[in-house]
């Protein structure tokens, strides 16, 4: 009951101030946009709120945020980012879009944190994958950065002039590093804890959903907003679903790797690796071949 | 355009990467963690498998048994021995495909720990992996698609076209090398 007066006074209020709010991770703006009742948005904002409080508390009553402090750090933000976006909407509306800009490249920010400490927990512990990672990082980063440097210069891809074009070329590049990542750990299996591969999934969702998102709101505009605004905040409590369910109980995931420290000569298993597939391709060849 | 597809592709490819990492089991990959072999244990498992092999494939894969049944079976006894070769020849590429399976997986559980890891090494043992992968494949089509007593009969036939296509290559390449006063005139 509370919640639903509360949802029409907030759609009343952006009526009277003759325009829809600035698209955030939150939910309650722009609900005269979509035909959905406020009251669901309202609760999917309540609900995303209420589950980062949890992931805080578990983690500060437990003591394992400092695990992952860029990680607590981020949700931290983004609590407070929302709670503070709906004051101001409520009591102080035109600072509305300056600190919601503001705000969201400050999670940004802390978002590269997020993926710097997700690629030390997960091949912090594998020298030999983490160093080809980190050269194949480079590698790709030097190349968007040099293509977009290039484009711009030709004219062909001028440089972002808005925030989303901003926002969305800055995570896209957040994405080929969780790309990166993803394929060597894929690729050379690496074991992975309970809570990093939560926090890995989620953020990398959470990543990828935006880049989609802003890319098409970027091309389509103003027929695209209807369907962001109900896409983002969904995507994003789903997110939370994920983190909080990963991170409900610790697990660092140090004990599944614990029987691979034998030192074995690169060498020799490069040569047993080759004797195998040598082996399986003269058997295709036997079979092809009287 | 170009560049709201590559974004959106760069999108799609992590949001899969990450479903399929979310749906990779944490304890099949311990599994991957035992000790290597010793090489003579790899190279008596190699030989035995070797042997028996040998004969069967060409069994299997030889013309001798279909000729056979093609002349003295009814048409029901001739379906029933396809499709037995063809379950016999699919657990045999099954087999290969584990062996070089196994193979990479021994070696990226175990190079992943190592700080001298060389990336063309690395590279070059990933590409040969892919070319064994992909020949299965190529395998397994022809096997569902003619059978297996027709993988060698293809086989021949492509090594007959290629034979053709280099002795054709040489000879334009012949023709081009001779200088320009030995040509006829017309």
């Amino acid at each position: 009951m509370a919640l639903g007066r509360f949802a029409s006074q907030l759609e009343e209020c952006s009526k009277r101030k003759g325009r829809l709010l600035k698209p955030s991770l939150s939910c309650y703006d722009l609900l005269p946009a979509i035909n959905m009742k406020p009251s669901v948005l309202w609760s999917v904002w309540v609900l995303g709120v209420a589950l980062e409080s949890l992931l805080l508390v578990r983690a500060v009553a437990s003591r394992w945020w400092r695990r992952y402090p860029f990680f607590f750090a981020y949700v931290a933000s983004v609590f407070v980012q929302e709670v503070s976006l709906l004051v101001i909407f409520l009591l102080k509306f035109k600072y509305y879009a300056s600190f919601y800009w503001y705000g969201e490249f400050i999670s940004l920010l802390i978002g590269c944190g997020v993926s710097w400490e997700i690629f030390r927990q997960v091949l912090g512990r594998f020298p030999g994958a983490g160093r080809m990672a980190r050269n194949v990082l480079l590698f790709a980063l030097i190349m968007v950065c040099t293509k977009g440097v290039v484009d711009a210069c030709n004219g062909s891809a001028p440089l972002p002039s808005t925030a989303i074009e901003l926002e969305r070329n800055l995570r896209a590049i957040q994405a080929v590093s969780l790309i990166v990542l993803a394929v060597f750990a894929t690729y050379y299996a690496i074991p992975m804890g309970r809570n990093i591969k939560g926090i890995f999934v989620g953020y990398g969702l959470f990543i990828g959903t935006s880049v989609m998102t802003l890319t098409l709101l970027a091309a389509l505009g103003e027929t695209f907003q209807k369907v962001w605004v109900f896409l983002q905040p969904f995507c994003y409590a789903a997110v939370l679903g994920i983190w909080c369910t990963a991170l409900w109980k610790y697990e660092d995931g140090r004990q599944l790797e614990s029987q691979a420290k034998i030192e074995e000569d690169y060498q020799s298993l490069v040569l047993v690796a080759r004797k195998g597939l040598l082996q399986a391709r003269t058997f295709l060849s036997k079979g092809m071949r009287p | 355009m170009i560049g709201i597809l590559s974004l959106s592709a760069v999108a799609l490819l992590l949001i899969g990467l990450l479903l399929f990492l979310l749906r990779r089991s944490e304890a099949t990959l311990s599994s991957d963690l035992s000790p290597l072999g010793s090489d003579d244990e790899l190279s008596n498992a190699y030989e035995s498998f070797e042997a028996c092999c040998g004969e069967l494939l060409d069994r299997m894969f030889g013309p001798d048994d279909w000729d056979f049944v093609l002349n003295c079976a009814p048409k029901q006894v001739q379906r029933l021995f396809l499709s037995e070769r063809k379950e016999l020849a699919r657990y045999w590429l099954c087999q290969v495909r584990i062996r070089a399976k196994t193979a990479m997986r021994i070696h990226v559980a175990h190079a992943r720990n190592s700080d001298k890891l060389e990336p063309f090494l690395e590279l070059r043992l990933a590409i040969d992996y892919l070319m064994v992968r992909a020949k299965c494949e190529l395998v397994a089509a022809v096997l569902s698609l003619r059978g297996p007593m027709a993988l060698r009969k293809m086989i021949k036939q492509a090594d007959g076209l290629s034979d053709q296509l280099t002795a054709l290559l040489a000879l334009v390449s012949k023709a081009d090398a001779l200088p320009s006063h030995t040509r006829v005139r017309r």
